[in-house]
């Protein structure tokens, strides 16, 4: 053995034995500072290798919930074309029919259609034009009926402002009139008003009008409210009576079912 | 050049030091090819790596490493160069190294670990040799 290495063997021994015979604490401290320089390869290769099996974790995960979420999503697909089919196909069958007369007495509230029961016309069916709602059939006979137009006094349907989603009644009383209107609601001219189907008659999304006026308030919980009707009846030469609802998913047909007018066709 | 693969072997082997003591295995290599000095530095850097990495007693397998590694520096040049006595020499050196840790810290020996050292020393010692020298065994 020779002196060179001697002396370095004691030397290393001698600090070993120091760093066997250090206190608790200090060795603590000397191994934290020693082993953030001496470990910080090994140190950095695990916590990476740590992460990617982390992350391994986490996309198994993933990919099970992903796998989850797609079968959830092919389920509701399939039934999500049946529930549109069976909401898109519902449209209206329209009967085109000819203005033949009306009332002398009064010539914008009553007109007479060329059709009737021989066409399966029955009372109480809507009256539509292409600008909103006309009416409904008040009267049915063989080869002819009588319309009931909202310009007749009297002549009352539910209807909606489709801004504010308020609720209410078209009432003709000499002017038409959107009834049981809150002072506090916030409605105001020029807002269009459709059919709110809640009706037995008349389906939802007929545009009836527009709010031409509202008066000052004479009430002290409704305020009267102006409607300027969308179709001008003296001006009308044809009309259409909605015949029933079409649903081909069910093969069979629904007589007078209000539904959503944006799909109507006259097809 | 060969110096930075004993290193960089050194941190490979440190994380499964628990199943396997390859750092054993190479410290021993290191002892029986490479120069006193080195060998001497290299078994204080393994044994500090070790105690920093499993922190049970800080020194301990620095202490052990230096005075076997002394020891088998001394004894080396009056072996015989033959596989037998290689292998002889390794098992006395491990077995050494595990008996006084275990003494020292009264920890329960795990034998599973030992077999397996001992095992694969002929393959990494083979392999070692194949890294640095070329040959597969040197004689």
């Amino acid at each position: 053995m020779s002196r060179r290495q001697l002396i370095l063997f004691s030397i290393l021994l001698t600090i070993s034995v120091i760093l066997l015979s250090l206190r608790e604490q200090t060795k603590l401290q000397l191994s934290t500072n020693l082993s953030s320089v001496v470990l910080f390869p090994v140190k950095t290769v695990t916590e990476f290798l740590q992460f990617l099996t982390v992350s391994n974790t986490r996309i198994t995960q993933l990919e099970t919930t992903i796998n989850k979420l797609q079968l959830e999503n092919a389920e509701l697909k399939k039934k999500i074309p049946l529930d549109t089919t069976e909401f898109r196909i519902k449209k209206y069958e329209l009967m085109k029919a000819q203005i033949v007369g009306r009332d002398p007495s009064n010539i914008n509230g009553f007109l007479y259609v060329d059709k009737g029961k021989d066409k399966k016309i029955c009372i109480n069916q809507p009256v539509i034009s292409v600008n909103g709602l006309v009416g409904k059939i008040k009267f049915v006979n063989a080869y002819y009926s009588i319309v009931e137009t909202i310009e007749n006094r009297g002549f009352a349907v539910s209807a909606l402002d489709v801004r504010t989603g308020i609720h209410g009644i078209i009432k003709n009383k000499g002017s038409l009139m959107f009834e049981f209107i809150r002072i506090d609601d916030e409605i105001a001219t020029n807002d269009s008003i459709y059919t709110s189907g809640m009706s037995e008659i008349f389906p939802e999304g007929v545009l009836i009008g527009s709010v031409s006026r509202i008066d000052s308030v004479e009430n002290p919980f409704f305020k009267p409210v102006h409607i300027m009707p969308s179709v001008k009846i003296n001006r009308l030469t044809y009309v259409y009576i909605i015949l029933e609802i079409e649903s081909s998913t069910s093969g069979s047909s629904k007589k007078n079912l209000p539904g959503n007018s944006q799909y109507y066709s006259t097809e | 050049m060969k110096y930075i693969l004993y290193i960089a072997l050194l941190y490979i082997f440190l994380p499964f030091n628990l199943y396997i003591d390859l750092i054993a295995v190479l410290i021993f290599f290191i002892a029986l090819r490479e120069n006193e000095r080195f060998t001497l530095f290299f078994s204080f850097f393994a044994g500090l790596l070790t105690d920093l990495y499993y922190p049970v007693v800080i020194g301990i397998n620095l202490l052990i490493y230096i005075g076997l590694v002394q020891v088998l520096l001394y004894i080396k040049k009056y072996m015989a160069q033959s596989n037998l006595v290689t292998f002889a020499l390794f098992a006395i050196f491990f077995l050494t190294k595990i008996v006084i840790v275990h003494l020292v810290l009264s920890t329960p020996l795990k034998i599973q670990p030992v077999i397996i050292t001992l095992m694969f020393f002929f393959p990494t010692f083979m392999l070692l040799n194949r890294l640095v020298y070329r040959v597969w065994m040197k004689t």
